[in-house]
């Protein structure tokens, strides 16, 4: 519009900069180390800023950034500006189709007679649950973070990631998945979980599912 | 714990088949753990909503399932919302938009 920037401003600091810190959390996850996070939140912030014009209101400012920090890292990663401390694992390519229905990891069938709770994963400390969730692929670890911090919809994330809702709750079922058997492995090897009881050991016996 | 778990191994509630009612309208164990995710991130319709709830509130054998997720999911988002945003992040966001204000 015209060279009036002063309530423009004002109203980018009242709807954008309360979300921060939840940029900054995301900007964490996606970069995985806190300096390459808030050079990735700086740059974040200042493209939504040139951009507030675009920006319809009403709408949820959050997602929005969201959406300009993740293809900032994005297009930092494809330079491979990349500060890159994670071991990262690749999504295979079909990742629409599977098996979405099958929430029942056959890990619980074995641990829930001693643990029906799930308490084991109380027990797992801070550092080895987002050491787990950086080792997921981007797609996987973006979606968990953004619906389980976040808690976003489906839909918004969705959108944000430019991919039908379908494939949002495969990413979120394939991602939880892996994060819970890594946790769960760890928490065997840890001893927070009793020697089984039966001989058999559905998560093994399953390896190489392909799941 | 204990009575839980009496509650849920000891039978009762639970239908024969596993199935559960809310509204009259019975859902299968089936159904029910397939839609656990949306369940839990509150994405089904209102009435699907209460016949899942209904049936891990009554099903022995689903109900395990729902408390592993949701103690994995509470997990996941306090780790996921313990790091400290750095001091002063904040103040370097506005001096820099404050300078590109006057850039342009």
């Amino acid at each position: 519009m015209v060279e009036d920037t002063g309530p423009e401003r004002n109203s980018f600091e009242d709807e954008a900069l309360p979300h921060l810190d939840a940029v900054y959390r995301f900007a964490l996850r996606l970069s995985g180390a806190p300096d390459a996070a808030e050079d990735l939140v700086q740059e974040t912030f200042l493209r939504a800023f040139r951009a507030w014009d675009q920006y319809t209101p009403g709408t949820r400012a959050k997602s929005w950034l969201f959406t300009i920090c993740r293809n900032v890292f994005l297009r930092h990663r494809e330079r491979g500006m990349r500060h890159d401390r994670i071991v990262e694992t690749q999504a295979p390519r079909e990742d629409t189709g599977g098996t979405v229905g099958d929430v029942v990891n056959p890990l619980w069938t074995s641990s829930m007679g001693s643990d029906p709770e799930g308490s084991f994963f109380e027990a797992i400390v801070d550092e080895k649950v987002l050491e787990a969730i950086d080792a997921l692929p981007e797609e996987y670890r973006t979606a968990v973070v953004l619906s389980d911090l976040e808690g976003l919809a489906y839909a918004e994330i969705a959108e944000l990631m430019e991919v039908p809702v379908g494939t949002v709750k495969s990413r979120l079922f394939r991602g939880r998945r892996q994060l819970q058997e890594v946790l769960y492995d760890y928490a065997i090897e840890m001893g927070y979980i009793g020697a089984r009881e039966g001989p058999e050991d559905p998560l093994r016996a399953s390896a190489g599912e392909g799941a | 714990m204990f009575e839980m778990l009496k509650r849920w191994f000891g039978g009762g509630r639970a239908g024969e088949n596993g199935a559960a009612s809310a509204g009259g309208e019975m859902i299968s164990c089936e159904k029910a753990l397939a839609s656990l995710y949306e369940f839990m991130d509150g994405e089904l319709d209102d009435l699907s909503q209460e016949a899942v709830e209904a049936h891990f509130e009554t099903c022995a054998r689903c109900h395990p399932h729902l408390s592993v997720q949701r103690s994995f999911r509470t997990r996941v988002q306090a780790a996921l919302s313990r790091p400290e945003v750095p001091e002063g992040l904040r103040n370097r966001v506005v001096d820099l938009l404050a300078g590109s204000d006057s850039e342009i």
